[in-house]
């Protein structure tokens, strides 16, 4: 059984941006602590700043795949998880993809596993709503109100929910 | 009328940026602005907290060399300390600085430019990228990807986590290199070494044919260089004097130490830009221009010190010149300089001191003032840390590479804008495709990397407008993500 992938993504000093990376962290404190896997695959925590190619290897060797995101300009406020469809493979850049190089979306690095790798598997977005994006390592007060429901979401997608 | 292009912002590169191109009254080309419009604001930010956090705080600022600020906070730390940095640590660091240029040099020309070599100038932006790449070459984009994953892995395994980690600290560094590791980077080395081969025999059968003209027009001017040097001259990735050379290969300025930075580089402002403009200050500003990053370590150094990279500079200067003023170069230089680092890499593992010397020196605060200097990826980093008596930061100026090439790449892309723009420039004439294609292209053989932006605010089009000297738009052309 192939273990899962969590990938919390982000700028840790500005603000909500880095609430990805910074839920990674948290997440990866606790196994270090507890000195437990919760997911029954056995899982795999990288906090980045943003997404880069390489990544691709590590969700080759996953069976799932969570991105833990923020989400800019949110038309809600509550944080949710969302099937990310398979790639297309048709050696384009999928629609997610930011320009080009660095600002790379989850779909891009799925299709790059995918064609290189062959890879098949089952990936998903956890959205966090991001609100303020000051320098600092502070949270708006609205995303500190959604992180308990995203501290569940991430924990129940462990457990395979 | 004057009319102003405006190509915003640029793809590929850390960061967003745009771009003017302004005509005078006769549509002549007559002055080009790469805008940097993000504030990083990082220096006040560091203000006020302890100066051993610095070295994590730094390494969080970017996303694509963060061990550049990490060992540099380290090295500044150090005089802090006013301690010696034991040799086994020094040795580690100069590993980690290694494996940092080996997997940005890799992502650089691999996944960012090559696309541009390959696909050509003209095809679809929408392919013109990894995805175009992997459909045209996937054996090219894999072994690039697995040669990035190469070097990342080395900093992973210093490290110790994949996790954010400041490993190197003030005094040294926090763990020796484990013998899992040493295996693993040894066992790593072949395949590394094969594909650093194969894209640099694919790059020079490029740079013979269809990258004839680029190394003409893309940002081919005389300036001066800048990097560090070992004592004897040789190529330096971390300690050792600072050299200046210029465009006819004399030595300008030797043996100049980071604690005298101020004295050689000054710091212009423009009203246009948030990005600093170094120059070095005996010429003035802007005839001080110079460049920093691999093309300007392969001119300051006298030679690399080890065989095959020596091959490849001996090369590279039968290319381009012992001064090679090309821009383009930079591609080169980083293939010539991912080959040091490799040949760097095998040497430093089977030393036995970086698994068994001590590897920290502790002390408490014994300056009050400190200038630490590395070379990152994309040039020369200064560090410029004051602190009160219990360690707190007052003062932080951080002079980043991308900054010192500011001068350069606006004359780079002056010199672009001017070969494709038709001269005058008709006031009906639509902006050409191939205008912004090259200007991107040539912005990019600095790599520069202005990411300490957010990412998830960032996502802009692109966007071009032609405008009059009365602010209104003549022409406009837009580009949604690519």
């Amino acid at each position: 059984m192939r273990p899962d992938l969590l990938i919390g993504i982000g700028n840790t000093l500005r603000g909500d941006d880095g609430v990805g990376a910074a839920l990674l962290e948290e997440l990866a404190r606790e196994r270090a602590q507890e000195g437990g896997v919760w997911s029954p695959r056995g899982a795999e925590l990288r906090a980045v700043h943003q997404l880069t190619p390489e990544l691709a290897l590590a969700v080759a060797e996953a069976g799932r795949v969570l991105f833990v995101d923020a989400w800019a300009n949110p038309d809600r406020h509550e944080p949710w998880i969302e099937p990310l469809p398979p790639p297309r493979g048709e050696g384009e850049a999928p629609e997610a993809v930011g320009p080009g190089g660095h600002g790379w979306g989850p779909l891009a690095l799925l299709s790059l596993a995918e064609e290189l790798y062959g890879w098949r598997g089952e990936a998903a977005l956890l959205r966090v709503p991001a609100f303020a994006f000051p320098h600092g390592t502070n949270f708006s007060a609205a995303l500190e109100q959604a992180l308990p429901l995203a501290r569940d979401l991430l924990r129940q997608w462990l457990r395979g929910g | 009328m004057s009319r102003t292009v405006l190509i915003d912002p640029v793809t590929r590169i850390e960061g967003h940026a745009k771009i003017t191109l302004h005509l005078d009254d006769d549509g002549r080309l007559c002055d080009t602005r790469f805008h940097v419009v993000e504030y990083r604001g990082f220096e006040k930010f560091c203000e006020g907290r302890p100066f051993t956090e610095m070295a994590g705080i730094t390494a969080r600022i970017c996303g694509i060399c963060p061990v550049s600020h990490l060992l540099c906070a380290a090295k500044t730390g150090d005089k802090l300390l006013a301690v010696r940095v034991p040799p086994a640590a020094q040795k580690l660091r100069r590993l980690l600085n290694l494996a940092q240029l080996t997997q940005s040099h890799a992502l650089s020309f691999f996944h960012l430019s090559s696309p541009d070599f390959l696909l050509g100038w003209e095809s679809d932006p929408a392919r013109r990228n990894i995805f175009g790449l992997m459909a045209a070459d996937p054996d090219l984009a894999r072994a690039g990807i697995r040669l990035r994953q190469f070097g990342q892995r080395i900093l992973e395994l210093l490290g110790g986590r994949k996790i954010h980690s400041a490993w190197a600290v003030p005094g040294g560094v926090r763990t020796p290199l484990g013998e899992e590791a040493r295996a693993w980077i040894l066992a790593g080395l072949p395949e590394a070494r094969a594909t650093a081969k194969t894209a640099l025999e694919l790059f020079k059968t490029l740079l013979d044919g269809p990258l004839v003209r680029e190394q003409a027009v893309f940002g081919t001017f005389a300036s001066l260089f800048m990097g560090l040097v070992t004592p004897e001259g040789l190529w330096e990735h971390l300690d050792g004097p600072i050299r200046f050379r210029g465009p006819d290969g004399a030595i300008v300025a030797d043996g100049l130490h980071e604690d005298d930075y101020a004295s050689f580089l000054g710091e212009a402002v423009e009203p246009w830009s948030y990005l600093k403009f170094p120059y070095y200050k005996p010429l003035g500003y802007p005839e001080g221009i110079y460049r920093v990053g691999p093309l300007a370590r392969l001119n300051v150094c006298e030679a690399i010190g080890t065989p095959w990279a020596d091959q490849e500079l001996s090369e590279f200067r039968q290319r381009a010149g012992r001064v090679a003023l090309s821009s383009f170069a930079y591609h080169h230089a980083r293939l010539v300089e991912i080959v040091a680092c490799l040949e760097a890499i095998e040497r430093l593992v089977a030393d036995e001191e970086l698994r068994t010397g001590r590897v920290r020196a502790r002390a408490s605060l014994n300056a009050n003032e400190a200038v630490g200097v590395s070379e990152a990826p994309r040039g020369t980093l200064f560090h410029h840390y004051r602190v009160d008596d219990q360690g707190l930061l007052t003062g932080v100026n951080l002079i980043i590479a991308t900054g010192q090439n500011n001068l350069a790449m606006n004359r780079t892309v002056h010199q672009i804008a001017r070969d494709v723009l038709p001269d005058p420039v008709p006031a009906n004439a639509d902006i050409p495709e191939a205008l912004l294609n090259r200007i991107e292209a040539g912005i990019r053989c600095f790599d520069p990397c202005l990411s300490c932006s957010t990412h998830a605010a960032g996502q802009m089009p692109m966007e071009l407008q032609l405008v009059s000297a009365a602010g209104e738009v003549l022409a406009e052309r837009r580009r949604q993500s690519l």
